[in-house]
């Protein structure tokens, strides 16, 4: 199972022979990685768009490894982390994977162990990521819609019939269906079904008047 | 007719002579006796002088130095008696065994014979034990039956003469003091015998000093070592976090090797330095470990001249793992040029480390971006060197201030109350002094004193 050649690990940790032993073996492992000493350090990075993850220690002098996964989801990053941890912390684990940690690995690390869980954190920025896309694209055709499309939009996708929703937003059966006709064809749906699994995956949440 | 008076001047003549001679060897004899009496008073001049020369010596001699002491003191004391050999022999507690702990041998004499024990001489041992001084100029003087056995031993180690008496203390008699001569034969006289007597108390009582300060000194080591592994305890989930690091490199390190090793395009070179590595990382560990051991072996003092500021920096890097879980930031403050001091590396470095976990233990409940450590080393004047713990806690309560470096006193609960006791002890073993005070802003300041070693010391 060789990952493609552009898959980037990046490694935090504070300790110089850890960041060395560590990156070697990632690297073994057909991973490309990049190594910094601190949270800091990996900060002043530009983000990385191809495959990647985070392996991160969580006691750093500084700021901490709890502090960048919170940083990142305030920043909307979709970058999934697997905490390594010289410390025997419970509540930090707790947090970290609430936090939506892919994984909090104890040193001294198993090689199986670390390789598992990185090839799932990349899976899952992966697949994060093309969510993150998918709404995004999803929103975009959303924006294309006039106001009056949209407040059809909205009440096609509640199941409301088109002499409904004609009444509700005070137009005439025949432009309800025209417009209705429009969204379709913005949104490139095929079929009702289809709009509204669209309709949940921008997370449009419809209106009740 | 003058025969008579030749006979009669004759034996005037004579009685002239005779009576002139008597006078004569009357005056020397008398000359003699006032030189012997000179001679004798010289000696017990001498003696008296040399007695209380070792009383005032023996008051201000401190335990260590006893020993040596004892041993010069012997031969002073041979030297006036004019004796072979002297020795100081020890019993045991359960008066089992003797050990002959001090003697003193004439150049010539065959050497000191280790201790006698009861079946060497068991009248004499007898006698000592009971507390009653030995005197023989003779082996004659020995009685018969009694002293049968004794007498032998004392044949064939060539001892004519011996005087010994039992060192006692508080009605035990702890030891003996014994002089004797090889070869020839010696008087003792009364009075000598008892200034010797005397004597003999007070190395009993320089002795059992020396013992109860070794004693003493072996329970503040004790109570030290205590301090030691229970602040060790306190770190113990750094420790393991400091040793974690090298090991997680290591296995890491060995699996990637492994990996390359596998693999068709094998590296040598890379595993040779990965190797070197693993190498480097090992020794590290050992390090780690070797620091903690020799933090907690129960030694006894080592004094050496020690540079206080790499001290307060071995210290503060054995807690910076510590210090980084409780979120608290560490500053060196070291004074450059500081004059050494004179000390025991393991042991300062134990109060310097309870004062640390203390400072950090002060800043539990204060917020995270206000906890700040300082270690401070500066000159406190020509010949002192200063260290300060100063945090940003909780500060120590007015009230308290006066009780905090008693044993037993706590404010965790639970808490042994020994570390700043034991803190201040070793200190003040060392001659400086431990103190405490609140800062004007927040938290407390803890300091002490040790003395440089200035090149008049």
């Amino acid at each position: 199972m060789t990952p493609s050649v552009a898959t980037l690990v990046f490694v935090v940790d504070d300790d110089a022979s850890v960041r060395k032993g560590l990156g070697r073996l990632i690297k073994t492992a057909g991973y490309d990685v990049e190594a910094f000493a601190s949270v800091g350090e990996f900060l002043a990075r530009r983000p990385y768009d191809g495959p990647c993850c985070l392996v991160l220690d969580v006691r750093m002098p500084g700021l901490t490894g709890l502090d960048l996964q919170e940083a990142l989801r305030a920043a909307g990053q979709r970058l999934s982390i697997v905490f390594i941890t010289g410390y025997r912390d419970v509540p930090v684990s707790v947090k970290a994977m609430k936090g939506g940690a892919v994984d909090f690995l104890t040193k001294p690390v198993d090689e199986k162990v670390l390789l598992e869980a990185i090839r799932q954190a990349v899976a899952r920025t992966q697949a994060d990521r093309r969510q993150l896309a998918r709404v995004a694209e999803v929103q975009s055709r959303i924006k294309t819609l006039t106001p009056r499309e949209a407040g059809v939009f909205a009440l096609v996708v509640t199941g409301m019939l088109n002499k409904q929703i004609g009444s509700e937003l005070g137009i005439g059966e025949k432009t309800v269906k025209v417009h209705r006709a429009r969204v379709m064809e913005k949104m490139r749906a095929g079929s009702l079904a289809e709009l509204v699994r669209l309709a949940g995956e921008a997370s449009v949440i419809a209106a009740g008047s | 007719m003058s025969g008579e008076w030749a006979v009669w001047q004759v034996a005037v003549g004579m009685a002239l002579v005779l009576s002139s001679l008597l006078l004569a060897i009357g005056l020397r004899l008398e000359r003699a006796g006032r030189r012997r009496a000179e001679v004798l008073l010289g000696e017990r001049l001498r003696f008296e002088t040399l007695l209380s020369e070792q009383v005032a010596t023996f008051s201000r001699t401190s335990a260590v130095d006893v020993d040596r002491e004892i041993q010069r003191a012997l031969r002073r004391i041979a030297d006036v008696l004019a004796v072979d050999r002297g020795n100081l022999t020890e019993y045991s507690d359960d008066s089992r065994t003797a050990r002959v702990t001090h003697w003193w041998v004439a150049d010539g004499v065959g050497p000191q014979p280790a201790a006698l024990g009861f079946e060497e001489i068991p009248w004499v041992v007898t006698r000592l034990r009971r507390g009653e001084l030995v005197r023989f100029s003779g082996l004659e003087e020995l009685p018969e039956g009694d002293a049968m056995v004794d007498r032998e031993t004392f044949r064939r180690l060539g001892v004519k003469s011996q005087v010994a008496v039992p060192l006692t203390v508080e009605g035990v008699v702890v030891g003996a003091l014994a002089f004797s001569t090889v070869g020839t034969e010696r008087a003792w006289r009364d009075e000598l015998v008892q200034r010797l007597h005397l004597l003999g108390d007070v190395f009993a009582h320089a002795l059992s000093r020396r013992r109860s300060e070794m004693e003493g000194q072996r329970l503040r080591q004790d109570l030290a070592h205590v301090g030691r592994v229970s602040t060790m305890g306190e770190l113990t989930a750094s420790l393991a976090h400091e040793l974690n690091q090298p090991l997680t490199a290591i296995l890491s390190n060995a699996q990637a090797a492994q990996r390359i090793l596998a693999s068709d395009k094998t590296d040598v070179a890379e595993v040779r330095e990965i190797l070197e590595d693993i190498v480097a990382d090992d020794k590290r560990a050992g390090e780690v470990i070797h620091r903690l051991r020799g933090f907690l072996k129960k030694s006894n003092i080592e004094l050496a001249a020690l540079d206080i500021g790499e001290l307060v920096g071995q210290v503060a890097r054995l807690a910076s793992s510590d210090a980084i879980i409780r979120s608290v930031a560490i500053r060196l403050e070291l004074a450059p040029g500081l004059p050494a001091v004179c000390g025991d590396r393991v042991q300062l470095q134990q109060v310097i480390l309870n004062l640390l976990m203390n400072g950090l233990d002060a800043m539990r409940e204060s917020g995270e971006g206000e906890r700040s450590l300082v270690l401070r080393t500066e000159s406190g004047g020509p010949a002192s060197v200063v260290v300060s713990v100063e945090d940003s806690g909780v500060g120590i309560d007015e009230a308290d201030l006066g009780h905090v470096f008693h044993a037993f006193y706590t404010t965790k609960p639970d808490g042994l109350g020994m570390g700043l006791a034991i803190a201040r002890s070793i200190v003040e073993a060392h001659g400086g002094h431990l103190e405490a005070r609140n800062n004007p802003g927040c938290g407390a300041t803890f300091s002490f004193t040790l003395p440089a070693i200035t090149a008049a010391t």
